[in-house]
């Protein structure tokens, strides 16, 4: 197995032997890893636009499953037109369409109504005026079109995006909706399908290695992971408070304040322990993490946090598999991701990339709580 | 640019618009129908003067004249156009983007003209288009900018005007070149101009430091550099603002940035730094900027 490219060169070359040779598309699913080599070093812009030219590639060599997940979450979340448009196109390369895609894709309508863009995916750094242009928003409603009638369930929606949208767009984003929906049946139900993230359960890992790591809390109070970890099941999810992105850590971070406030509800309070643990720990110091999570209704305490790794975020980051891409110290792009650990802080299951859902947490926490339960977690 | 070079080129510009409306002959924009005046607006053959009229009258109000914005966007982003007519294009354009919900319907196709328009040959058009593309975080012009402060042969403007545009959106993955660029330019303001932009790097400490306590390097710098490190690292600049203010013979306008800075810090210096400003705070310590500096450091410690 070779090694995936680390320079841009690299990646241009490797695509275009993927696309003489489609069988090898897997290949390029590694490429698309927040924490690939190619992504390290450089900026978030940057990232985008690689990540989107190789995602872009699949329309054309198909989209391999491993890669779905990342389209998904690029449609669910991503705010960049380029990566929007990349993700869209990438659908083109799907054997089997769903609904969930289309859903997305409804979404994306939605989520980029005020933030279209030109994008080209002439070339790897591509130079302008380009032959072939096109938008974001013109990308996405191509790619809905050619979902054909897996999108029926989608009509409703887009009769009303139509009627609340539409009039601010321009007259080619007009009429590629008009298109779509010209080409979708009457009287179909039930759009609206959200993807949400299917846990994986982890191969439980040994905590020792980070047992000793020295975090800090929002108030400034110092601990060590095998102590904040011990004696009870977490729900750990990771933010850090300079993203730009609402979908992203501020949303994770209010949904595990509703979490927190729900295991109360439900008892469970001092039984699963909530915290956030931020990727960025040299920007994020305590008074940082304290405005931040109560700003979205974090209620601190023994068993709620937010937590830095004052030395160790390197080990961290390999102990939970962390999907993070860093520029320095800073972070270039990372995704969605929310782990439930044993009692000692091993990883037993994740959610990652694509929004997870609050009640499907909650059932693992409390089950992870009972004494049975948490003692198979072990 | 400088702020009161900018402010002067666009009191010229205003001045000679006005001159331009008062004295132009020629068709009026409000006296023709659409049809017509896009006609205008994009005959080639017309004269360049004519149609820059009719550009800036039409501009006012356009974003609801869906074929007039069309016809700016496709002179500005067409390489064929006369470059004065496209760069009226482009400010009748960028006029009507204060209508937000208005113009969100030409946002893409804006984008993709002032690209087009970046790298063209005329230098102000290059420039203005640079300019609104950066202030859009756009990553097609923060590359041509990079592009150009690596390769000076495919530069589209001048280093300090390319780091002052790249400015509006500096990435870390920037930081390697802008400390280049401060250890390799021969230019002061460029120079300067780096160090601004590089005062998030925690990775350049130890240069700040080195500039700041260099008395051979220029005093603008040198204030530059200390301030970022004041940022970066508290503990480091305790240590260079030590040497700055106990030291006589160092230049007068570093010591008062200095002494500013400490001023606006919580944290207290050590004794003797004090002492020595209290002592430049007294008549005849010290002269202007540099007492003005230490009377406000003194009057902040008295109070608190």
């Amino acid at each position: 197995v070779t090694e995936p490219p680390s320079t841009e060169d690299g990646v241009e070359a490797l695509v275009a032997e993927v696309r003489a040779d489609p069988a090898r598309r897997d290949e390029l699913v590694a490429l698309l890893r927040e924490d690939a080599a190619v992504h390290q070093g450089r900026g978030a812009s940057t990232t985008t636009r690689i990540r989107g030219w190789v995602l872009a590639a699949f329309a054309d060599v198909g989209l391999p499953d491993g890669a779905v997940p990342y389209v998904l979450e690029d449609l669910e979340n991503d705010i960049e037109p380029f990566g929007v448009a990349a993700a869209a196109r990438a659908t083109r390369g799907l054997t089997t369409p769903t609904p969930v895609i289309a859903s997305a894709l409804t979404d994306v309508l939605v989520r980029m109504r005020a933030r279209d863009d030109a994008v080209t995916f002439e070339s790897l750094r591509p130079r302008w005026p380009a032959g072939q242009s096109t938008s974001a928003l013109v990308e996405v409603l191509g790619a809905l079109r050619r979902l054909g009638d897996v999108a029926d369930g989608e009509r409703e929606r887009l009769l009303d995006i139509r009627r609340q949208h539409a009039p601010t767009w321009s007259p080619a984003v007009r009429t590629a909706l008009d298109d779509v929906i010209d080409g979708l049946s009457v009287g179909h139900c039930c759009g609206g399908h959200e993807p949400t993230a299917t846990p994986v359960d982890d191969r439980l890992r040994d905590a020792d290695a980070v047992a000793g790591i020295v975090l800090e809390d929002q108030d400034g109070v110092r601990t060590t992971f095998g102590e904040w970890f011990a004696c009870r099941p977490c729900v750990v999810g990771f933010f850090y408070t300079r993203c730009p992105n609402p979908n992203k850590c501020s949303l994770t971070v209010t949904k595990l304040a509703d979490l927190q406030a729900r295991l109360a509800v439900a008892g469970l309070g001092r039984r699963v322990g909530v915290a956030g643990v931020t990727y960025d720990p040299g920007y994020d110091d305590a008074a940082r993490m304290r405005s931040y999570g109560e700003a979205r209704g974090m209620s601190f305490g023994p068993n709620a946090a937010m937590l830095r790794a004052v030395d160790g975020i390197a080990a961290l980051r390999e102990h939970f598999d962390l999907r993070v891409g860093y520029v320095g110290s800073i972070v270039n792009r990372h995704a969605i991701e929310l782990c439930l650990t044993a009692p000692g802080g091993a990883p037993a299951r994740t959610w990652a990339r694509i929004q997870w859902d609050v009640d499907e947490v909650l059932d693992a926490a409390s089950a992870a709580a009972t004494p049975d339960l948490a003692h198979r977690l072990t | 640019m400088e702020a009161e070079e900018y402010r002067k080129q666009y009191e010229r510009e205003l001045s000679a618009a006005a001159r331009r409306r008062s004295a132009r002959p020629g068709p009026s924009a409000a006296a023709m129908s659409s049809r017509e005046l896009v006609a205008a607006i994009k005959d080639r053959d017309g004269d360049a003067a004519t149609r820059i009229a009719l550009i800036e009258d039409a501009g006012v109000g356009a974003v609801g004249k869906p074929s007039v914005m069309q016809a700016f966007i496709r002179v500005l982003g067409d390489p064929e156009e006369v470059d004065t007519v496209r760069l009226a294009a482009l400010q009748a354009l960028q006029q009507n983007t204060f209508s937000r919900a208005g113009f969100r319907r030409y946002e893409a196709d804006y984008r993709e003209a002032l690209r087009a328009a970046a790298t063209d040959d005329d230098a102000a058009l290059r420039d203005q288009a640079l300019e609104r593309l950066a202030l859009m975080r756009d990553e097609y012009a923060q590359r041509l900018l990079v592009d150009g402060l690596q390769d000076p042969s495919r530069a589209l403007v001048k280093p300090q005007r390319a780091l002052q545009l790249l400015g509006n959106d500096v990435h870390a993955e920037h930081y390697p070149l802008l400390r280049d660029i401060v250890e390799t330019s021969k230019q002061p303001a460029v120079r300067r101009s780096a160090l601004r932009l590089l005062a998030a790097d925690s990775d350049a400490t130890e240069l700040f430091a080195r500039i700041a306590t260099d008395k051979s390097e220029d005093a603008a710098a040198r204030s530059t550099a200390a301030i970022a490190l004041q940022s970066l690292a508290p503990a480091q600049f305790q240590d260079v603002a030590r040497a700055v203010v106990l030291d006589d013979d160092d230049d007068q306008k570093v010591r008062a940035t200095v002494v500013n800075a400490i001023a606006n810090r919580s944290d207290t210096p050590p004794d003797e730094v004090v002492a020595k400003v209290r002592s430049m705070a007294a008549p005849k310590g010290s002269s202007g900027a540099l007492r003005s500096a230490a009377r406000q450091f003194v009057q902040q410690r008295d109070e608190t």
